[in-house]
């Protein structure tokens, strides 16, 4: 039997479908009857829905250009020397 | 760039046809991304130029790119090579274990450990956030900052894992042969990363600050 404690360090293998069957209803029939870990998983489900819709950090277009350029210009170099 | 960034299948067509635009837009999105995987390999000495000497091969090799494996994929898998590259010529071994931090407890873990009583039942339960929603969390500025703040302080290896499956959504087992790690390995460094991040979204619930 699963206890409060089991859910929480299971949370995040329950929300990617990594667990067995058996190991998914344990979980399934725990969030019946417990409110608290039924909010910690939903909380943790609501994070990882707010990170994958979040606008990721990343690099100006500026900078994005001048690797850009030194890339080219890099490889240009190296296909002159053969 | 003025104009509306290509959609992915635009892009990987322009990249084929080596269009400068798109080169840049993929070198804007991906390049942090490849900083955090370079760090978690090589660690932060070589993971600049690790990137560097990716981006060339990534340059040269994308003309040829045939979609076998999705374009994500392909990339970090670009990076990997570089960054194991560059270790052999340091003649560096890293001990994925001591890196990862081995299998003990992280103090995420810890910390929620203690929230449960001997028996493990909650002592100190889960507070309520006042949304259900990941749009509504977006308008939280504050929050975001309090989040850009908790990536640059994850450890390498879970940043790196949570970049790749939260953020890229690549699959676990595309994680694994990225990282060259196990699948128990990489569900643990996500489920570190989750909960710290759970962690700065609640008390920023229960304080309105980081």
């Amino acid at each position: 039997m699963l206890n409060c404690r089991d859910i929480a360090h299971t949370a995040s293998d329950y929300l990617d479908q990594n667990l067995s069957w058996r190991e998914r209803l344990a979980v399934r029939l725990h969030l019946l009857m417990c409110a608290n870990c039924k909010r910690f998983v939903s909380h943790m489900a609501l994070t990882v829905a707010y990170m994958r819709i979040r606008p990721s950090a990343i690099l100006s277009y500026v900078e994005a250009e001048v690797i850009e350029l030194q890339i080219r210009i890099h490889a240009a170099e190296q296909e002159q020397q053969g | 760039m003025a104009s509306t960034p290509f959609n992915p299948d635009e892009l990987l067509s322009r990249l084929r046809q080596g269009d400068q635009q798109a080169f840049t837009q993929l070198v804007s999105e991906h390049h942090l991304r490849f900083l955090a995987v370079a760090r978690a390999i090589t660690g932060d000495t070589w993971a600049e130029e690790v990137v560097q000497d990716a981006w060339l091969a990534i340059y040269r090799g994308l003309p040829a790119f045939e979609g076998r494996s999705s374009l994500k994929t392909w990339l970090f898998t670009i990076v990997k090579h570089a960054a194991k590259a560059r270790l052999r010529k340091e003649k560096r071994l890293v001990s994925l274990d001591s890196a990862m931090e081995g299998g003990n407890r992280s103090e995420v873990e810890r910390l929620l450990d203690s929230r449960f009583d001997g028996a493990g039942r909650w002592e100190d339960f889960p507070g309520a956030w006042r949304t259900d929603s990941a749009a509504a969390l977006l308008e939280e500025e504050e929050l975001q900052c309090c989040i850009d703040k908790c990536l640059r302080r994850l450890p390498a290896w879970q940043c790196a894992v949570f970049m790749m499956r939260d953020m890229d959504q690549l699959e676990l087992r595309a994680i694994c042969n990225i990282l060259d790690i196990s699948d128990s390995n990489v569900r643990v460094l996500l489920h570190r990363a989750r909960l710290t991040l759970m962690q700065i979204i609640d008390r920023y619930m229960e304080t309105g600050e980081c």
